[in-house]
């Protein structure tokens, strides 16, 4: 929490027992609550909770309750049921991707029959797009290079490998002595924070990221995004491109795309289900074990897996047919998700505007084009290219100087 | 070679082929099991006890497969290794040239160091922005129970907090510029953030130092342990800094939740049978448990499980074997048990440093001092 506010409380796994107690003790002295679904399951956060009467609920990132792969997060679909026990108060549900499936599943998932909609176009009229078509990871890198070389910072380079990230940053960092750092979930939190900070400071000309990066990031004034992969869905490439802008000045997205690329979101996706026997050793095993993580490395699952299968096991009548059922509905999904992909494939190879294509998967019409609009309506680059360069920053003072600096 | 290969390569020369690879994964990453917290003690290794808590299992096995290779080990049995010479070769010409971790304490400080660390930074960040009149900020540190302590102690302060400022800036002066200082302050200093200021990272660090990010991790560690250590033996000298690590010291020693149960029995006098019995466990599971709050707890007499002169006996043993092989001892006093060795092994080498001293003719500790500055 960076502005104002002081009666709040963030209850969450990491507050300390005592601190705990004490604020659900207390509950009714603050004004604002700050909860996880997961948090919201357990009983006596509920008790503490009904002893209060709540004006509004707000239900932020509604779309998890919708979207299934890493973004899913079982617990948001019993918030309605949680909802009506308070006594159904007044609800706001805020997303970035409302596209009509997933407000079906939002108004379904939270009980809600008549919600007034505030939908907001998808179209970031100073966003430019971009795709550019390579023949071969070689020479895909090497557009990368120079882009990196010519176009402005800050920016983001998307990449759907941890390993990649980490490899192209060291590369260019060298090749091109640029400010670059790589950041995904395989560092610590406290590296984490730093470099995110150091981007929001200016102290990094590019982060080079996994989908991870962003999320709670508010940085005004980053120029270009790029997708060095296909991202897994529409949603997310316009969550990620959706970074760039944010002051409302020019920016631009740009795609790398080589044919067959969508093999990697499709091979993840075949990785995400688990097979029928995985799910039948889950049933078996899933009480017999002390941690999700003994759990995962007995039967071979992912922590994703294992989550929706912690799900389906609660909420999934658990007969004879439990395993089938769920293997079904998982398939299910997977067909959905093929979708996805293809939605995204469509929007790389579109011989049609491609602001027009953003706009009709999330079931928008309206007429979009204008100047620098995309590729395809005709786009000069120069825009988007540096105009100044930046001072080498190579040199770091030594450490009394730097100690001097903080205090 | 890395210098993730050579803290492998010590940690497989240390363990002498009688530990699985597996073992030295556990022990890096600091697992708190019985066997992994034995095997710290038993092998002189407990230094490096959790001094690399997010290495991946990825990252070890390539490593160790790079290791293999290289023919830097090689394999005896069921995945347990030797070091080869050329392995204890290049082991020592790597240590001629890079930077040896010597006040690594990992078992001693394990996560208090970290606490002690993340207090610090969340405390210098604050005091930083006040100092610019800047009230918002991001915590550089997002642990709930760090942010307490850093609110804590400023509502102690009240507006005493400028002075603290000058205070603390001082006191991070001298202690980087006191005698014994291991090594550049770069590796620490740098990665402290403040007002507009963000730290470095330890990727950061090792690219501007030309060296790999586990080398910078480790200078890292080494200034933080050597720091926790100094302060200690100092507090007058540094007020505000041992007040940071004030409390984290003596907190509670964690056991095992089963160790825990175990201990319950053992002060109420049931012995080692009766235990396993009472809990329906095997004798050795309790063995390992006795093992542990042998080590945990510096107090804890192991007379009644081995005698004084049985003891004496094992020891001697012991240093003249100049060999940590349990098989070999048990040979040399054949009527102590496996359990009775290890004890006196874990608790000697806990207890008067002899354990150290023991242990550390195994280590290439004479080559820190020449790499020291490099
Ligand atoms: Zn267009």
């Amino acid at each position: 929490m960076v502005r104002g506010e002081k009666s709040v409380i963030a209850i969450n796994s990491f507050l300390p027992f005592k601190q705990k107690r004490y604020a659900l003790n207390h509950l009714h002295k603050y004004r604002f609550i700050f909860i996880s679904p997961e948090m919201l399951a357990l009983d006596e956060v509920k008790k503490a909770l009904l002893t209060c009467s709540i004006a509004l609920f707000v239900v932020d990132e509604a779309h998890c309750i919708s979207q299934w792969g890493p973004d899913f997060r079982p617990d948001y679909l019993s918030l309605g049921q949680i909802r009506e026990e308070l006594g159904s108060p007044v609800t706001l549900a805020l997303t970035a991707t409302a596209t009509p499936k997933i407000r079906e599943d939002i108004r379904t998932a939270l009980k809600m029959k008549t919600p007034d909609e505030w939908i907001y176009s998808v179209d970031r009229p100073n966003i430019s797009l971009k795709v550019e078509t390579a023949s071969s990871f070689t020479e895909k890198v090497h557009i990368l290079k120079q882009y990196i070389s010519t176009l402005k910072a800050p920016g983001i380079v998307y990449f759907s490998s941890k390993r990649l990230a980490d490899e192209l940053a060291d590369e260019i960092n060298s090749a091109l002595s640029k400010n670059i750092a790589s950041y995904h979930a395989g560092l610590d939190q406290e590296q984490r924070i730093l470099i995110q900070q150091q981007f929001l400071h200016n102290q990094l000309e590019w982060v080079f990221a996994t989908s991870a990066f962003g999320m709670g990031v508010n940085k005004e004034n980053i120029r270009t995004v790029i997708h060095f992969h296909l991202p897994s869905s529409m949603e997310s490439f316009v969550q990620e491109i959706g970074r760039a802008g944010r002051d409302n000045k020019k920016s631009i997205s740009i795609l790398l795309y080589s044919k067959g690329d969508e093999q990697i979101p499709i091979n993840l996706l075949e990785l995400e289900r688990p097979s029928l026997r995985q799910i039948n050793d889950f049933k078996k095993w899933h009480r017999k074990v002390d941690t999700p993580a003994d759990l995962e490395e007995k039967i071979g699952i992912t922590d994703i897996q294992n989550r929706v299968l912690q799900y389906y096991i609660s909420h999934e009548r658990n007969d004879q047919y439990w395993a089938d059922t769920v293997f079904n509905k998982m398939t299910d999904r997977l067909t959905e998700k093929y979708v996805k992909i293809s939605q995204i494939v469509a929007y790389a190879a579109s011989p049609v505007c491609r602001r027009r294509m953003v706009a009709e998967s999330f079931y928008e019409t309206k007429e979009l084009q204008q100047p620098q609009c995309c590729d395809i309506c005709g786009l000069h680059l120069k825009e988007f290219e540096m105009d100044e360069v930046f001072e080498d920053k190579e040199n770091i003072a030594d450490w009394k100087e730097r100690l001097a600096l903080l205090f | 070679m890395t210098y993730l290969d050579a803290i492998l390569l010590t940690c497989f020369r240390l363990f002498n082929g009688d530990r699985s690879r597996s073992a030295i994964y556990h022990l890096l990453t600091g697992k708190k099991t019985s066997q992994t917290i034995q095997d710290a003690h038993l092998y002189g290794v407990s230094n490096l006890f959790q001094t690399l808590p997010a290495l991946s299992r990825f990252d070890f096995d390539s490593s160790c497969q790079k290791l293999m290779d290289d023919k830097l080990i090689f394999i005896i049995e069921n995945n347990r290794y030797k070091v080869t010479s050329e392995g204890e070769n290049q082991l020592e010409a790597y240590y001629e040239k890079h930077f040896f971790p010597l006040h690594v304490q990992g078992w001693n400080y394990q996560d208090r160091a970290m606490v002690f660390w993340k207090r610090l930074s969340l405390l210098v960040q604050t005091l930083s922005n006040i100092y610019h009149n800047e009230r918002y900020f991001y915590p550089v540190q997002r642990d709930p129970e760090i942010q307490y302590w850093v609110r804590g102690i400023f509502l102690t302060w009240g507006d005493r907090r400028n002075k603290k400022i000058k205070s603390l800036h001082s006191e991070l002066m001298q202690l980087c510029q006191c005698s014994g200082f291991p090594d550049r302050p770069d590796f620490f200093i740098h990665r402290l953030s403040g007002y507009r200021l963000i730290g470095m990272t330890t990727d950061q660090l090792a690219k501007h130092f030309k060296m790999d990010a586990a080398e910078a991790h480790f200078r890292f560690l080494n200034i933080v342990h050597f720091s926790i250590n100094h302060i200690q033996e100092n507090p007058v000298s540094y007020p505000l800094l041992n007040s940071v690590i004030e409390g984290i010291a003596q907190e509670k020693v964690i056991l095992t939740s089963s160790t825990e149960k175990t201990k319950e029995y053992v002060s109420r006098g049931f012995s080692l049978s009766d235990i396993a019995a009472a809990r329906k466990l095997k004798e050795s599971t309790i063995e390992d448990h006795i093992i542990e709050l042998a080590l945990m707890t510096p107090s804890f007499a192991i007379d009644r499980y081995v005698n004084e002169s049985l003891q004496e006996m094992i020891w001697s043993q012991a240093l003249n074997l100049n060999h940590k092989r349990l098989r070999e001892i048990k040979i040399h006093v054949p009527e102590a048990s496996y359990f009775q060795i290890r004890l006196v092994l874990v608790t000697r080498g806990r207890g008067d440093g002899k354990w150290k001293d023991y242990s550390s003719k195994n280590l290439a500790l004479n080559h820190s001092e020449k790499a020291k500055g490099k």
